[in-house]
């Protein structure tokens, strides 16, 4: 692709509230929704970027940044099998870090994973709400949700032995 | 376990769009989804499709527990979309594998699970029915969740999925040979899984090769039957040869792309066959063949075994150094293993077979062994790739299973996982067991690979018809 050789072009992200942020195309492009709009060309110099507030974005460009394929920075050919070992590593620990933020913001970069449509960001946000909440008792859940439990003590016991190693 | 009588009365609707790689979901509001919403969020406002994002990534063991939190929760986790979105999720988490072990007990089986995380084997399920040492696992990855388990004493076939813990046993089969190969496929048209046998008539009968099939929970008498489409007469010697080399060598077919597929020994041929894989449409129950490889050379088109290659080549032993078949990112592979090259080297070549998008076989990865690496596989007997691990590149690693005679009738049989990026291999299981014939050169006879699926297990007439008179299962 041309634009890759450049290595240097740049696009403008806005957040609803008015902020700007200026990022690499490559980068933009982690994003397949983004990636989308300037494959079809509906991309001008600066996309809105709905339901996103700009305290979020950044964390997501931040994010994109550091996923980016080094390719641009090294020079080197474009490839994925070159990755090495110590580099997914070093971004392990990189996302380990990142995702350690409170709830309502970990929820709010779910949501903008799945717009943006960024895997990798939506893997990392799931996964680890995942890791919270599977091994809760059902009363967590349940205050959790504020919901109440609708079941008759006998279909609940039902439902426990239908699958008791679950329970154990 | 999934209740389809609930889906009725479930007021979920899914809209998969599965265009671009990602799965979008809404679901009406009800009253609890209200609720659902408020608390996911913390107060925010976190659309439904989030809140799915997130719960199409439970682990199975956590669904099953969740069922219990409230009805609305149950019905929505038993649907066929929710099912079937959450098999389609990755995971993030490390291979797991379940493996076959005798009791201490005669006539007794239990199954583990295990991963090389995991402090210790976890018993999944005991069967009472099945005689302990002659089960074994038929093919090394689960069909869309579901195994394939076979009782060579009973003789029995059972399926199981072992993340929801469920095992039923198949109603008796009709053909009681012994050069025969089975496979389990999915047919995504009808959504069923279906038991596929190929069974060859005498040793020097080529020509006669039958086919029967059994639909899982169909309900059409719960039997097994012959193919809607029968061998076409031309494929008969190569179906034959393909049926051979699978009971010989203990190759179980392999599942990919809505087919199974058998591999065709060209020793067995005088000139190069026509068909080097002997393909079944799950769906359309009709027979196709794809062509040889390049690689193919007169050579090995003998009548004699391989052993005629040439003297570099180790003496002839049942499973070594000829091809077997694996599915890799649900593609068909032909994998070439050149552990004693004539150059040298040591070298696993895994091919794709040609398909609809490309007519010619093409090399997808060559993987060269080196140092350690290179003399731990070099040592076992037979080294089958067996599947792959994670989507990108970065992440991807390859499954190898092993198997290597100790003494008498013990083998010993590993699995390890090879990392493409760091050529580096890592033992995740190790087991010695006892084996009575070839079937212990086949390193995955006793393991496959654990998927994390809500497939249903159905209730077949055989499973019920046991489990009235005791002992019972235990599931």
């Amino acid at each position: 692709m041309a634009t890759r050789e450049a290595g240097k072009k740049m696009i403008m992200l806005k957040s609803p509230d008015g902020m700007e942020f200026e990022v690499e195309e490559a980068v933009a492009m982690e994003s397949q929704t983004i990636r989308k709009m300037i494959e079809d060309d509906c991309a001008d110099t600066a996309i809105l970027i709905p339901n996103i507030n700009s305290k979020i974005l950044s964390r997501v460009i931040e994010y994109c940044n550091k996923h980016v394929p080094t390719t641009g920075a090294t020079g080197a050919a474009a490839s994925d099998t070159v990755a090495p070992a110590a580099l997914a590593e070093d971004l392990k620990i990189w996302d380990a870090e990142f995702i350690k933020v409170n709830r309502a913001t970990r929820f709010n970069l779910i949501q903008a994973a799945s717009y943006l449509n960024i895997k990798g960001l939506l893997d990392l946000t799931s996964q680890t709400t995942i890791d919270t909440i599977s091994d809760n008792s059902l009363e967590e859940i349940r205050s959790f949700l504020s919901t109440k439990n609708d079941y008759l003590p006998e279909e609940e016991q039902t439902i426990r032995r239908e699958n008791q190693w679950a329970f154990q | 376990m999934c209740s389809r009588k609930r889906e009725e009365d479930c007021q979920y609707h899914a809209l998969i769009s599965k265009g671009e790689g990602n799965i979008a979901i809404t679901m009406p509001s009800s009253a609890c989804n209200q609720r659902k919403k408020a608390a996911f969020s913390g107060g925010g406002s976190l659309p439904d499709e989030i809140i799915m994002e997130v719960l199409l990534r439970l682990p199975v063991k956590s669904i099953l527990r969740f069922r219990a939190v409230c009805r609305s929760w149950a019905v929505f986790f038993s649907t066929e979309q929710f099912c079937n979105l959450h098999m389609a999720t990755p995971k993030i988490a490390p291979p797991k594998l379940l493996f076959v072990s005798p009791t201490s007990r005669p006539g007794s089986t239990e199954v583990f699970s295990c991963s090389p995380s995991g402090p210790k084997d976890d018993l999944l399920f005991t069967l009472d029915s099945a005689c302990g040492n002659s089960m074994q696992v038929v093919m090394p990855a689960p069909c869309h969740g579901l195994t394939l388990l076979f009782d060579a004493v009973a003789p029995a076939y059972y399926i199981c999925n072992a993340a929801t813990r469920a095992v039923t046993r198949l109603p008796p089969f009709r053909y009681l040979v012994r050069c025969t190969s089975t496979g389990l496929g999915f047919d995504a048209r009808t959504r069923k899984y279906k038991v596929v046998r190929l069974i060859k008539g005498s040793r020097h009968d080529n020509e006669s090769v039958r086919c029967e099939v059994y639909t899982h929970g169909s309900g059409y008498g719960d039997c097994w039957r012959p193919p809607t489409g029968g061998i076409p007469f031309g494929l008969c010697r190569f179906a034959g040869a393909a049926v051979n080399n699978a009971a010989f060598f203990s190759l179980p077919p392999v599942f990919a792309n809505g087919h199974l597929h058998w591999l065709v020994q060209p020793s067995l041929f005088s000139k190069k066959p026509r068909a080097a894989v002997i393909s079944f449409s799950l769906a359309e129950e009709t027979f196709s063949f794809v062509g040889p490889p390049p690689f193919w050379t007169s050579e090995m088109y003998s009548s004699t075994p391989l052993s005629a290659s040439g003297p570099e080549f180790v003496p002839f032993c049942p499973g070594t150094l000829g091809e077997h078949l694996v599915q890799m990112d649900n593609q068909p592979c032909m994998v070439r293993d050149l552990r004693y090259n004539r150059n040298g080297g040591c070298v696993l070549e895994i091919w794709k077979l040609p398909d609809r998008s490309s007519c010619a076989w093409s090399l997808n990865h060559r993987i060269s062994l080196l140092g350690r690496v290179a003399t731990d596989l070099r040592q076992p007997k037979v080294v089958r790739v067996i599947g792959s691990t994670g989507t990108s590149m970065s992440t991807k690693k390859i499954l190898i299973a092993t198997s290597m005679h100790k003494i008498c009738d013990k083998f010993q049989k590993k699995v390890y996982t090879y990392d493409l990026n760091s050529e580096s291999l890592e033992t995740i299981l190790s087991i010695t067991v006892a084996h009575a014939s070839l079937e212990g050169m086949n390193p995955s006879s006793r393991f496959s690979l654990f998927e994390e699926s809500l497939a249903l297990v159905h209730e077949t007439v055989e499973k019920i018809k046991l489990s009235t008179t005791p002992p019972p299962n235990r599931n």
